[in-house]
């Protein structure tokens, strides 16, 4: 299946409910404004390797350190055992060999359409992970895998082809609350809902066989909710 | 598209037309709502041999008397219009880094930088540094309407930089290299003397694969910063 334009797909996996007044409790206390947008989200380090998960600059490092195998990912003790282990489940069921890092967003205004970079900063370990060909690429894309922890049926995230092309914004199967995104080729913003919405964006390294087979099975279930460009 | 003073914002306003242009390539039809307000492009750079070089770059020479034989349009006119948008040549002035006529750079430019430029990754012209003194700031203007003849404007920034679109405000940190769509509205404003050094890539290529730059909060800035003169 050539994936190579596919932007926007559900992934198939099982939802796992949350309860969003525990969840919003949880993040009133102990979100932390993000580093370095503080006035776009609020963001709770769920897990990864950061030693004060109260210091946002500390939880940024490990988004910078997210290609990285080595050492422990800790988890944040401000989580309850219950939404440790649903979490834990919903990083087991993405297409991992390990994962790094990953942090609930909670956006506070518009987030205006932009794309990840390729070739940044990261890009040099990525290549080294992954064995990138052309020297700075390498990630199995869609590489972008995030679970909707809330308002999955309102119309928010959303992905464009360029900077200023229409607005496709996704939709989200009842069973599933899961999907992956390519964040390095097009265009993803999202529309501020009106309310707390909250969003597991997640990172590591990705499986690539595991990657390949669960997006093609997604592709083709989901087949009606994907986007293409 | 005129203002009340009588600007034209569809027109082309940069004075040296073709002069001092190579071909550009776009694989993105070259339009400026194709590419977002600003791109981080991924190159890091060392500020202090940037600064150093800087420092000793011989600025004795005039760049508006060396190029104005070579302006497209009247030299009163282009004085009086720039004047008007804030460019006036107390406040805001260009060291060219190349020799005239060409995109080769010149025998003085230190070794760093030298080594910067011609390793951009793409073809780069018109490359100089602009000092703008405390206090410049700038009406909201395009310089052209689209990317065909002057491709795609970079900011390397020795000092940190600012730069206003209609709604939203940028910080360019020295340290890093960014793609500004300069085929948009915006200004410029600084309320500390400030160097950047200016060029245009002759490939949409690093904007592509860059990281889109989300715009920060106006409200951590002064007041200064924040409205159009």
């Amino acid at each position: 299946m050539d994936i190579t334009n596919l932007a926007y797909t559900p992934l198939d996996i099982d939802a796992i409910p949350l309860n969003y007044h525990e969840l919003d409790d949880l993040m009133s206390k102990y979100s932390l404004p993000h580093h370095p947008y503080p006035h776009i989200w609020d963001a709770f380090a769920v897990c990864g390797r950061i030693t004060a998960f109260d210091d946002a600059t500390d939880c940024d490092k490990a988004w910078n350190d997210r290609y990285i195998l080595d050492g422990d990912v800790q988890w944040n003790p401000h989580l309850t055992f219950d939404l440790q282990e649903k979490c834990k489940s919903m990083l087991d069921a993405l297409p991992y060999l390990k994962y790094t890092f990953a942090q609930i967003l909670s956006q506070k205004i518009d987030v205006a359409p932009h794309q990840d970079g390729l070739y940044d900063p990261t890009a040099p370990v990525r290549a080294a992970v992954y064995g990138g060909a052309d020297g700075f690429n390498g990630e199995p894309e869609p590489a972008g895998l995030k679970v909707m922890l809330s308002h999955k049926n309102i119309r928010s995230f959303y992905l464009s082809e360029r900077a200023g092309s229409k607005r496709n914004f996704i939709k989200i199967p009842d069973d599933t609350n899961s999907f992956a995104c390519n964040e390095r080729k097009y265009y993803h913003g999202a529309k501020h809902p009106g309310e707390k919405k909250y969003i597991l964006s997640t990172f590591g390294i990705i499986d690539r066989t595991r990657h390949t087979e669960l997006i093609e099975r997604s592709v083709r279930k989901y087949n009606e909710y994907t986007i293409w460009f | 598209m005129n203002t009340p003073s009588g600007f034209d914002y569809s027109q082309d306003i940069l004075p040296l037309g073709t002069y001092e242009s190579v071909p550009v390539q776009s694989l993105i039809p070259p339009y400026p709502d194709n590419f977002p307000e600003v791109t981080r492009l991924g190159i890091k750079i060392d500020v202090n041999l940037l600064r150093q070089e800087y420092n000793q770059f011989d600025k004795s020479g005039d760049y508006f008397v060396s190029r104005m034989k070579n302006f497209k349009n009247d030299i009163k006119e282009t004085i009086k219009l720039f004047n008007q948008i804030g460019f006036s040549r107390t406040k805001y002035k260009a060291f060219p880094l190349r020799v005239e006529g060409t995109n080769q750079l010149l025998d003085t430019v230190g070794p760093y930088t030298r080594q910067l430029l011609e390793n951009f990754g793409v073809p780069l012209f018109r490359q100089q540094y602009a000092l703008a003194v405390k206090g410049w700031s700038t009406k909201l203007h395009i310089d052209h309407p689209d990317f065909t003849t002057h491709g795609f404007r970079v900011f390397i920034p020795i000092d940190t930089a600012y730069i206003g679109f209609e709604k939203n405000i940028y910080q360019l940190l020295a340290g890093d290299c960014y793609f500004v769509n300069i085929a948009r509205l915006h200004r410029g404003f600084s309320d500390e003397e400030r160097v950047v050094i200016m060029c245009q890539m002759a490939s949409d290529k690093l904007i592509r694969i860059g990281e889109t730059l989300l715009p920060i909060d106006p409200n951590m800035l002064p007041d200064f910063y924040r409205h159009e003169p």
